[in-house]
């Protein structure tokens, strides 16, 4: 991923629009709360809560990503020149995209950590996508073509995402859901190049996925 | 698949296609990038078991071409490639570590799918159970970036499993999260 910086502190209340939100002040507020609080005795414990953090911020993140592929698809759908077997498959897609967002959302809670809200609108969305050096953006975007391009592009953020996720998470466990997740990204990207192309070798051009 | 037959692949052949793929000598086509010089013992008998499987998907292949059809055929051919690739970049991983990458059986138990479809459905099983293996291996690995280039090789092997499902007429992408799991 070629997010910049500033970006991979989302969970910690700099979202990418920087926008803020209730939630966002909360964790500001737990995080000046660690900052503030005395230093934890015993080394183990402390690397303990320093993982726990560090992980947090890698799996928002990644639910980052997931929440944008979520908005995409759900905002691409709604073009009138998808053909029905089109939408049948972006509705598919679309729904395992909340699903992983779910799914890691879910992680962040059990870290105690606060969950990033989705992109706040379609500005919001397509500055993210420039961010990741997608050159699509959803405003304006009709062509199934076009859509389909735009939504193949994300999944390899998405791949990619997942790919440096895994490389820096300290939890084990953790490292396996974003493999999880992984494959499934790389199935979206594969079904999506398939309707584009009609062609199975090019959907599955590599031996390795590791995205953009 | 529950077997009688073998197939007819031997060792020398299966070797002979690491070479020509680069396998082996520790790469591959697309090379992943370089791992930590710290590998452990632990790490390189997960990296061969993983060796093990993708031999055994790759004698699957072998085997199973002959009897399928378009697209069938056609992508896995693509596939077979691609595990060797695999085996290709475990078995670099291990030489890295300075320890002998495994080598393959003289012969494999693959069952006697007598139709494309019953070909198919076995190499889908070989896959999903391969994808369930890297699962496992995956958390007990010591370096992220070891990690990491593993997941690589498990997102295209969830790749080759959406495509089989395909061909077969069932819904690509069964779940959300991909386990190997049927």
């Amino acid at each position: 991923m070629r997010a910049p910086s500033s970006q991979a502190r989302s969970g910690n209340g700099r979202e990418p629009d920087g926008s803020g939100t209730r939630r966002r002040l909360i964790a500001g507020g737990l995080a000046a709360c660690v900052a503030s609080a005395p230093p934890v005795s015993r080394p183990a414990e402390a690397r303990a809560v320093a993982r726990a953090q560090t992980d947090a911020e890698l799996i928002a993140r990644a639910l980052a990503v997931q929440q944008l592929e979520a908005f995409a698809y759900r905002r691409l759908l709604g073009s009138s020149e998808l053909r029905p077997d089109a939408v049948a498959l972006l509705r598919d897609l679309a729904g395992l995209e909340v699903q992983h967002a779910a799914a890691l959302s879910a992680q962040l809670i059990r870290l105690g950590a606060a969950v990033p809200a989705g992109p706040a609108d379609l500005a919001a969305a397509d500055r993210a996508l420039a961010r990741h050096q997608v050159s699509g953006r959803i405003a304006g975007t009709r062509s199934q073509h076009a859509c389909v391009k735009l939504l193949i592009d994300l999944e390899s953020v998405a791949e990619g995402s997942c790919y440096e996720t895994i490389a820096k998470l300290a939890a084990p466990e953790l490292a396996a859901l974003a493999a999880e997740l992984m494959g499934s990204e790389a199935q979206q990207w594969t079904l999506l190049d398939q309707l584009q192309h009609h062609d199975v070798v090019r959907a599955v051009p590599g031996p390795f996925v590791e995205g953009s | 698949m529950v077997s009688t037959r073998r197939a007819l692949l031997s060792a020398s052949g299966l070797a002979l296609a690491l070479t020509a793929c680069g396998g082996g000598a520790g790469g591959s086509s697309q090379p992943l990038s370089a791992l930590p010089a710290t590998l452990r013992l632990a790490d390189v008998a997960i990296l061969n078991a993983a060796l093990d499987r993708e031999y055994e998907l790759i004698a699957a292949y072998t085997a199973g071409i002959p009897l399928l059809v378009q697209p069938g055929k056609l992508a896995a051919e693509q596939f077979l490639g691609q595990h060797l690739a695999h085996a290709g970049e475990l078995a670099g991983w291990v030489k890295q570590a300075h320890a002998k990458p495994s080598k393959p059986l003289s012969a494999y138990r693959l069952g006697r799918p007598r139709t494309a479809a019953g070909t198919l459905t076995g190499l889908l099983s070989l896959e999903n159970a391969m994808i369930a293996s890297y699962l496992a291996a995956i958390p007990r690995l010591a370096p992220g970036k070891l990690r990491a280039n593993t997941a690589s090789i498990l997102a295209n092997e969830a790749q080759h499993v959406v495509v089989l499902r395909s061909v077969l007429g069932r819904r690509p992408a069964a779940s959300a999260l991909v386990t190997g799991r049927v």
